[in-house]
Formats: C-alpha cells, structure tokens, sequence
C-alpha cells in the first residue's frame, strides 16, 4: 500500500488486503449454512449457474446459502487497527498514515491462491 | 486481520487438508467484501455477497466512495432530449461481468422552473418511472429513486413529491451465468438492453402530456475469467 499524500481530500489510500491464514480468534457459533450443505455437495455448479473444475464442497468454493453471514463492523464503526506491509514492504499503519483521508478496503479471493 | 474483523470463512474446518494449486491451506480465508470508510475511518457502506464469484464493480465502489455518481469515459449510454427535459441512461462500468454487480444510472437533467412528480401521488398524476426491460443473462434490481422535494401547488390544495434539476435513478444490474458461462458456445460480445422511462414535466401553472420514452443500449459483455 502507498503512503498517502496528507494534502489529498479524496481517497488517499486503497488498501488492497489479501488473504491472511495463520492463528485466528474463536469465531463466533458456527451458524453460517454452506451452499454445499442445501444442494448436492458433489454438483460441479453452484446455485448461481457458476460451474467450475471442482465441486462445491470444496473448501474452495464454499460460501453461504444465505445472506445471514458476518460481514464485520456495522455501518458507523472502525475497522480493526492493523499495520501491515505495502508492495515495497515498507510498513504502513492504516490509521495514523491514512491522515483523515476516506479508503477503501477491499478483503478479495486471491486470483493467485 | 480478517478474523478480527470478523468475517473468517467459517465453513473451512480448521484441519483441512485440502490445498490450493500453490500448496496454501483455505482455512484463514475471509468472507470478501469491501468497506468504505469515511474521513474519520468510520465505516460508510460496505458490499458483500453471499458467493465469492460476485463482486461490486469498481464503478459502484467508487462512486460509493467519492459520494457522486461519476459517468466514466467509454461507458456505454444512450439518451433522449427536448426543450422540456434531457435524460441520458448510462452504466458504471464500461462493460457487464459475470457476477459483477454494476449499476444502471438513468439522469434526468430538468431546466429550472420545471420539474417531474414522484411517488407516492394522488389519481392523476403521473409518477417518473425507469423500468429496464427483462433480458436474459442479466439480474435486474429495483430502481432506487432518489429523495424528493416537496412543492406545493395552492391553487390544488396540495403538496406533492417533485424532482427538479439533476436526478439519478440507480437500476442495479448483473450480467448472471444464464448466457455468461463455459458451457455456453454462443456466448455474445454484448447484450441489447431495453429501458422504459416515464415522466410528465410541468411548471407551476401547467403540464406537458405524460411521455413514454423507450431507449435501447448494447452493452459489452466481458470475457470470462478463470
């Protein structure tokens, strides 16, 4: 991620977060239903009409039934703080360098995963 | 990061063994979505879907972050005018992907002294409507009209919902797998979008006839990617 410019009143910063495994807090109960737990786990086509190589009970392709699934802070709240690594690995703490400026932040599947 | 936001995949068992092409475990990975946050890092909306293969397009994303409806360059368009009023249809993006949520913005451009109703009315009035005709291969959403002013006309005793100036009617559309998919070998380059709009322009002592306007687009279709 770029430092952002402190003069910008627009977006300053886009972080770009891919996926992060390692040791994660206890989520809460697992009552997310998985698509492949209401249709035929071994169909290679999912309720959307997306067909791919494996089939939907791949951990790969499991997503939620329905849209009763977290999806993190409310409308209104922060964001974890985080201080992470740009593509120049140079470290970037996302509040204090944001400098007021609006972001977006985007959590994505990994094209290269 | 993602666990503490609070969206960890909790559908990959923890012990899974199943790997990626690149050796990478799945368990850790997010429920994806986006926030956007406002000056203060507050968040301001966020999108996220229930599948992983739909995404908010960076039409939507932006204008959602920057708080205006931008009309990108090369985004396809199609428009209507006279002296009463102008209106111009365009979408967010310069092309439809599969399961990319784009938006459909119809813009109404009303010249001062004039101006179009909105719902709720009484009989006889004739509401503005922007209705896009049922197409296959695309998810349609319900129009979102945008907040109202409130005039109010003596002479009738009442006070009505109007538009004046600049509107924007967002019409959400995705272009879906029922065309936009492998196993289709007629897949098109675009798609021909149909849109039905329907105004009456006034001023404060009279009213042009309702006008039934109907636009067409081609919309390109974007590759597939896998």
């Amino acid at each position: 991620m770029a430092k952002p410019n402190s003069l910008s009143g627009l977006i300053g910063l886009t972080a770009v977060l891919g996926l992060f495994a390692g040791a994660a807090l206890a989520a809460e109960a697992d009552s997310v239903v998985g698509v492949h737990e209401v249709m035929d786990p071994n169909s290679r086509t999912d309720d959307l009409g997306v067909t791919a190589p494996v089939p939907i009970s791949h951990p790969g392709r499991r997503y939620p039934a329905f849209d009763d699934f977290p999806t993190g802070p409310e409308l209104g709240e922060p964001l974890p703080e985080f201080t992470l690594q740009n593509q120049y690995g140079e470290s970037v703490d996302f509040t204090g360098d944001r400098n007021d400026s609006r972001a977006v932040v985007v959590f994505y599947r990994s094209v290269v995963w | 990061m993602i666990a503490a936001t609070g969206i960890l995949n909790t559908l990959i068992e923890e012990d899974s063994q199943v790997v990626s092409p690149a050796g990478k475990k799945f368990y850790g990975i997010p429920f994806p979505g986006v926030y956007v946050l406002d000056e203060g890092g507050l968040v301001a909306e966020k999108f996220f879907n229930r599948s992983y293969t739909t995404r908010d397009s960076a039409g939507i994303l932006l204008n959602s972050a920057l708080g205006e409806v931008l009309k990108p360059e090369g985004t396809p368009e199609t428009g209507f005018g006279n002296e009463q009023i102008e209106f111009s249809a365009f979408l967010a993006d310069p092309q439809l992907m599969l399961e990319y949520n784009s938006m459909l913005y119809v813009r109404f451009t009303v010249p001062e002294g004039l101006h179009i109703y909105a719902d709720p009315l009484p009989d006889g009035f004739i509401a503005t409507t922007v209705e896009v005709n049922p197409t296959e291969g695309l998810t349609i959403g319900e129009p979102r009209y945008p907040p109202t002013e409130v005039m109010a006309f003596p002479a009738l005793d009442v006070e009505l919902p109007v538009y004046g100036g600049n509107v924007d009617v967002a019409i959400p559309i995705t272009a879906n797998a029922d065309i936009l998919n492998w196993t289709n070998p007629d897949k098109p380059d675009s798609i021909e979008l149909g849109i039905d709009v329907r105004y009456q322009v006034c001023s404060d002592v009279f009213c042009y006839l309702p006008k039934l306007e109907h636009l067409t687009m081609s919309v390109p279709l974007g590759e597939l990617i896998r």
